[in-house]
């Protein structure tokens, strides 16, 4: 089938994974071709249309699991990579004013936990060296193709922790709801309930990334999110890669159970032997494939998509929000949820197609990192909510302005006045984001090796749903790319 | 006055009668203790309107494994089941039915739930100092542990061909239950089914044949007298205090109550390891199951589209697929769903002796009722609102049953834990979560029946014997008592 | 889960029920049939000698309608259904995930976008699955029509008698129009014969022509019973009978190695389980064998020995009237597979015979009996 002119591998998708996935392969002299169906590449990196002057990304809004290996092995720092804010801070946000602030300073830290409990100020440097101890246990695992699954009393830990639900493991920790609502968020990135087995393994699974050098650091790129994707562009660039924007591949053409190329929209064809999807793998395997490609009953399980999903919801302001607070650092993350409950209460308000009254939010204003996002004088506020319905009773036509009503009001009984500022505001349906399958802890504990690859040889998954817990990382790119090469060898 | 045995059991309920027979058995000496007037725990039967019987907290229990049956000879002091051959889920104007037979579900979870009782009895025979417990790794040691992951829906939707059968699947699953079934983990519920089928004569003649063993086996049983400390020396348990000052010195105690009961009330809070005590107040325990007891006229009248023998087996009321979830909501904000779960059972149809000829007997299990409402206590009004709920309910699908009503009694959360002693009138011993069964019940590494304190082991609903099977976590915990003293670890 | 705990009857009842002396019945696939019509024995016999007819209506039968019909089949089924044309079919297995059987059965094709799907046990959660996936049509006819088997080597010679113009080969079917009836004729059998099937409404008018044309070739009704022997004699195991099929998606167990089916594995095909079966294939440790046991006495599940170790198990067995022998099918050691390996297995004890005897048996060529032609 291989003409003359058929490349060694196609990479479908020019999201973060897609660019490193062919960087590397570039890299190791292989003719590769980039094919990214938007005009814009980056994926949730890509540069967003907001408004004039304005710069913000697609879909991501801060980045804590870029994989340092690819930041160091493509050069990314020579190619334009710095970092406004190396390490966020997590801001909890109380509505009696006492702002819960967990940062990488353990004192500064506790000291601001002791206003809600003295006992949890106290747990506090424990909790934090168990979690990072457990963290790098984890790391051979998830951040290596053929890592192993810790041994020894750290394993046992990992396996209690893994059927743990996030909010059966904090509150076994911690008393006052500050701290664990504030904790909380992180841990339902997956889609997870807080009370589903896996949300604990998610904190787990965040505390293992490395930022800026950082264990379990929180980083704003200068120049935004879009400036990781034309780091990268040039990175793959540089290396010899083709890419191609604005062709929407349409089926991966098998040559009996192994791939063999691309068919795009246009009907043009292009061969190569290996085949690297940077997209969603539900995507992958019920539109680019025959059905039933992935097995039955694989298939079947994977229709059971996952019923809370999360929204985005960016806005432009006319003056830096106030926050009446001193010991709210101006970079940081802020948590909007004030117990466990909310979060219990948004999912089961979210599986029932609704949305809860306190809708729990992750918001940052990335332009008191990096005033160049905006308009001299201006801000963004980007803030993420979930769990949400991922198909509302309603239709989310009607979900979103409703949403939007809702995020503004609570942000609004934070920072007073906050609504008058608002010049411009946008918010992203889950349902044309993301096509994620369901997590699950098989998925988050097996080696990386399994989890790029598919049922058909020559085809490797690279995308965010290959990574344990779906992230901006490239990491399982770069597995991906090493183990298509180790195959092939 | 010192009394002294070898072995005291807290509690006279199956699986400390269970305990005592095997201790007695082997010629230890045994003394059980019993704060009701009656021993049983939940496994008692009582006249609640004249000439009507029922066993008030529960029809069915997890069933004994057959090897326990036999060895506790239960069959020949007269303990003999009766199995429902049919479940069924009726809504007002259809009906579907399964019988046990054709339910490779319900097969599957049996062969899952002995394999893991099997595990259980593995580690209850080990030695305490024995390292090769702590070596073993958790995932390849426990049968079921790949339900630990997976939600029920995920595991039952395979098997169900429609909605209306995945909705009696799921309402058989979690009968009197608390779970939402789209969670990860929900799938344990499934080695949790209570189907032993009922008792000739109610779960009363199950205590009575456990007894009527024991009595032949040589163990005293005291009644009406609470414990109310575990007396330790030397870091080990040497005893027990009773309420009225009594204290009985033994080298073991098996305590059959719940985890939270036994820590939190048998010893002072500051007398516990500090891990202990942090681990024992994580412990999740959600009552969740109300009961109501009818004595009918007669039975309703069958509706014309049903043709199959309905009161023959449980009947769950217009289950739906998507009711679980707001029914867990609801629980969760502290008040009673819409339409939470129920199940009818006419027990008198498989078992007559239980009322008057030409009577019948009705029990309904509610799923999903907190023990705590959010606008205060379990008033008058609100028992006599449920009531009504319930009834609404069935008479929404066997019109005339209201009727037919001659009286009725309901049992709410908080009156399962005074009768029985169970924190927060959780009859399952502690939620059916992830992190608190199989290998992780009641914790990672306290292989059950042994506790973190020397000489005291516990049995009971809280162990991860205790959920999968009746009478067997006694057995168990009997066991490592005998191995451990044989080994020479109790003085 | 079947909607109805109740058993069924098929359309064929009225005159099975004349037929059943003795009032045997036997559930199977939830319909309530003849166990046999009071000579088991003599009605597998009649099948080898002279002719029979048998309800077979109790078969699973589901048509797969619409565009990609032929694309889910092929993804499904262990040989390329997409290549038949409009009435031929194909014996097929389905695996699961796990590379596992699931099911076996006879695909066959209607018109370019209608397949039947004939089968001994049902599977319908898992079509139902597929169908979904594919965009395909599922109706499930078993109780839409009624189906007689005929079975010996007088059976054309029936069809002729009756007015049925019968040419088909092996696995060939047709439409007919026969004498006011919409039937279809088809040799889907392992037993070399045909199946007649028609309309429920229609089914008593089929048994009685079939009966009063047979009169003259000794024809006589066989049960359940009588069913199971010729199976067994030609070597087919049974789903439920002699196996239990993969319950669920990824169960590994049983293979089609295992069951002595990889002849209905086409290997070129691209078909769901492949890659596992693929994978797990050779690393089998036993396989299905014919053994013919020296006695009269049938012995269901017992252990096999060899040389004083147990080396494998029967499934099935039966008393074959034709070899006047005790047959099972046997599920042994891959080894001691070959033809006249000697075991040693210990006869049920029964009223009659209450003292555990050993006896030999040996692995013999399946299949035991071959179909007999009319002279």
């Amino acid at each position: 089938m291989s003409g003359p002119e058929s490349n060694d591998a196609i990479v479908i998708g020019g999201g973060t994974s897609g660019l490193v996935a062919a960087a590397y392969l570039a890299k190791t002299g292989k003719k590769v071709l980039l094919l990214e169906a938007k005009d814009k590449l980056g994926g949730l990196c890509a540069p967003g249309n907001l408004a004039e002057g304005f710069k913000i990304a697609a879909g991501a809004q801060t980045l804590y699991a870029l994989d340092p290996v690819v930041v160091r092995e493509l050069k990314l720092p020579k190619k334009g990579l710095r970092f406004a804010s190396r390490e966020l801070a997590l801001t909890g946000l109380r509505s009696d004013g006492k702002h819960v602030v967990i940062s990488g300073d353990v004192h500064d830290t506790a000291s601001s936990i002791a206003l809600h409990s003295q006992r949890d100020a106290d747990t506090w440097p424990r909790f934090r060296k168990e979690l990072f101890e457990m963290a790098r246990a984890m790391r051979p695992l998830w951040w290596e193709s053929q890592g192993a699954f810790p041994t020894g009393i750290e394993g046992q830990k990992i396996e209690r922790l893994a059927r743990m639900s996030s909010g059966a493991w904090l509150d076994s920790w911690f008393e006052s709801d500050a701290i664990k609502a504030t904790l909380c968020f992180d841990s339902t990135a997956g889609g997870h309930s807080v009370l589903e087995p896996g949300s604990a393994l998610s904190l787990v699974w965040r505390a293992a990334q490395e930022m800026s050098g950082l264990q379990g650091a929180v980083a704003i790129p200068r120049g935004g999110l879009a400036a990781l994707t034309e780091a990268l562009i040039a990175a793959a660039q540089d290396a010899g890669c083709e890419i191609r924007s604005g062709v929407e591949v349409v089926r991966v053409i098998l040559d009996g159970e192994r791939a063999a190329g691309v068919q795009m929209r246009s009907g043009e064809t292009c061969f190569a032997p290996l085949v690297f999807s940077a997209i969603g793998s539900f995507r992958l395997f019920s539109r680019l494939l025959l059905p039933g490609t992935l097995g039955i009953a694989r298939t079947e399980a994977s229709r059971r998509r996952p019923s809370v999903a999360q929204a985005r919801v960016v806005m432009t302001l006319r003056r830096v929000p106030q926050i009446s607070s001193d010991a709210i650092l101006p970079a940081s993350r802020f948590i909007l949820a004030e117990r466990l409950e909310t979060y219990v209460a948004a999912d089961l308000a979210a599986r029932n197609g609704d949305l809860s009254d306190e809708l729990p939010m992750e918001f940052v204003i990335p332009t008191t990192a990096d005033a160049s996002l905006a308009p001299p004088g201006q801000h963004i506020l980007s803030a993420r909510v979930r769990p949400v319905p991922r198909y509302p009773a309603e239709g989310w036509a009607a979900l979103s302005t409703r949403l939007g009503g809702q995020v503004v009001a609570s942000l609004e009984r934070l920072v007073p006045g906050l609504s008058r500022d608002i010049a411009h505001i946008e918010i992203s349906r889950p349902d044309l984001l993301e096509n994620a399958l369901p997590l699950n802890v098989p998925h988050m504990l097996t080696t990386a090796a399994r989890r790029v690859e598919t049922p058909i040889a020559g085809l490797f998954l690279c995308g965010a749903d290959a990574e344990p817990v779906p992230a901006v990382s490239g990491r399982a790119a770069r597995i991906a790319v090493a183990s298509a090469l180790a195959v092939r060898r | 006055m010192l009394l002294r045995y070898d072995a005291a059991i807290i509690g006279a309920g199956a699986d400390g009668l269970a305990a005592a027979i095997t201790l007695a058995r082997s010629g230890l000496k045994v003394i059980v203790l019993e704060r009701n007037e009656k021993p049983g725990g939940r496994c008692i039967t009582r006249e609640f309107h004249p000439g009507f019987h029922a066993s008030p907290f529960c029809d069915e229990v997890p069933p004994i494994p057959a090897e326990i049956f036999w060895a506790l000879d239960l069959a020949r002091h007269g303990a003999v089941f009766i199995p429902s051959l049919v479940s069924t889920a009726l809504w007002p104007d259809r009906a579907r039915s399964i019988r046990s037979d054709q339910n490779r579900e319900q097969e599957q979870a049996a062969a899952v739930t002995k394999a893991a009782l099997a595990r259980a009895g593995a580690d209850a025979a080990f030695q305490k100092r024995s390292p090769f417990w702590r070596a073993h790794p958790l995932s390849d040691s426990w049968p079921g542990e790949t339900w630990a992951t997976q939600s029920l829906a995920d595991v039952l939707v395979s098997d169900a061909g429609d909605d209306d059968a995945l909705a009696l699947a799921m309402a058989r699953a979690l009968e009197g239950r608390l779970a939402h079934p789209d969670l990860a983990g929900t799938a344990l519920h499934l080695l949790a089914l209570a189907c032993s089928g009922q008792a000739v004569g109610g779960l009363q003649s199950l205590t009575e044949s456990l007894l009527s063993v024991l009595q032949s086996a040589g163990s005293e049983i005291l009644c009406g007298l609470e414990v109310t400390d575990i007396l330790r020396r030397d870091g080990r348990t040497s005893g027990l205090r009773l309420a009225d000052g009594t204290e009985i010195a033994a080298r073991a105690v098996i305590s059959t109550l719940d985890l939270k009961r036994t820590f939190l009330s048998l010893f002072a809070w500051n007398d516990l390891p500090a891990e202990t005590s942090r681990r024992v107040a994580s412990f999740r325990m959600n009552g969740s199951t109300a009961r109501l007891l009818f004595a009918l006229d007669g039975l309703p009248e069958r509706p014309a589209f049903v043709d199959i023998d309905l009161f023959a087996g449980p009947i769950h009321i217009a289950p739906s697929t998507t009711g679980f979830g707001p029914a867990y909501a609801a629980w969760r904000g502290g008040t009673v769903a819409e339409h939470p779960p129920i199940t009818l059972r006419f027990t008198s149809v498989r078992d007559p002796r239980l009322c008057p000829a030409g009577t019948a007997t009705l029990t309904a299990t509610v799923g999903a009722v907190p023990a705590r409402l959010f606008n205060g206590a379990w008033t008058h009004e609100k028992r006599d609102a449920l009531s009504e709920q319930v009834l609404d309910a069935i008479e929404s699908v066997l019109p005339g049953t209201g009727a037919r009503v001659r009286a009725s009694e309901l049992i709410v959360p908080p009156d399962i834990e005074q009768a029985l002693g169970c924190t927060d009138g959780d009859l399952w011993g502690g939620e059916i979560a992830p992190d608190q069964m199989l290998a992780l019940r009641p914790w990672l590494d306290s292989v059950a029946p042994r506790t973190s304190i020397d000489g005291l082991y516990l049995a009971g609903r809280s162990t991860a014997a205790g959920v999968l099977g009746t009478c067997v976590s006694g057995v168990f915990a009997a066991q490592a008592v005998m191995a451990d003293l044989k080994a020479g670890h109790l003085k | 889960m079947s909607n109805s705990p109740q058993i069924r009857a098929t359309p064929f009842h009225a005159r099975a029920a004349r037929a059943n002396p003795f009032n045997r019945w036997v559930a199977h696939n939830g319909f309530t049939l003849t166990q046999d019509y009071g000579d088991a024995q003599a009605e597998a016999l009649a099948a080898r000698t002279n002719v029979v007819i048998a309800d077979i209506s109790w078969r699973w039968r589901l048509y797969l309608e619409g565009t990609n019909a032929a694309g889910c089949l092929s993804r499904l089924m262990t040989k390329n259904a997409s290549s038949l044309s409009s009435g031929q079919s194909l014996k097929v297995l389905w695996l699961n995930d796990g590379g596992a059987v699931r099911g076996a059965g006879v695909v066959a094709r209607y018109a370019s976008d209608q397949f039947l799907l004939v089968s001994a046990a049902t599977d319908a959660g898992w079509f139902a699955e597929a169908a979904r996936q594919f965009g395909v049509s599922l109706r499930d006819a078993t109780e839409e029509d009624g189906g007689l088997a005929l079975i010996g080597p007088y059976a054309e010679a029936v069809l002729k008698a009756a007015g049925l113009e019968a040419d088909l080969a092996p696995l060939e079917f047709h439409k007919l129009f026969w004498r006011g009836l919409d039937v279809t004729v088809s040799r889907w059998g392992e037993q070399d014969g045909y199946e007649i099937w028609c309309k429920a409404d229609d089914c008593l008018i089929l048994w009685d022509r079939l009966m009063r044309a047979g009169a003259a070739f000794g024809i006589r009704p066989a049960g359940i019973a009588a069913g199971d022997i010729l199976d067994i004699e030609t070597g087919v195991p049974r789903p439920g009978r002699d196996y239990h099929p993969a319950g669920d998606g990824f169960a590994r167990d049983p293979t089609p190695e295992t069951l002595g089916l990889e002849s209905l594995i086409d290997e070129q095909s691209v078909f769901n389980g492949r890659n596992a079966w693929l994978a797990a294939r050779g690393s089998e440790k036993s396989t299905l064998a014919g053994i013919e046991i020296d006695s009269e006495t049938p012995a269901n599940f017992v252990p096999l020995r060899s040389s004083g170790t147990v080396a494998g198990h029967t499934l099935t067995s039966v008393h074959s009237p034709v070899l006047r022998r005790a047959i099972a099918l046997a599920q042994v050691e891959k080894s001691l597979a070959a033809v006249g390996t000697q075991f040693e297995l210990t006869l049920p004890t029964s009223l009659e015979s209450p003292i555990a005897q050993p006896v030999a048996a040996r692995v013999v060529d399946l299949p035991f009996v071959k179909p007999a032609t009319a002279p």
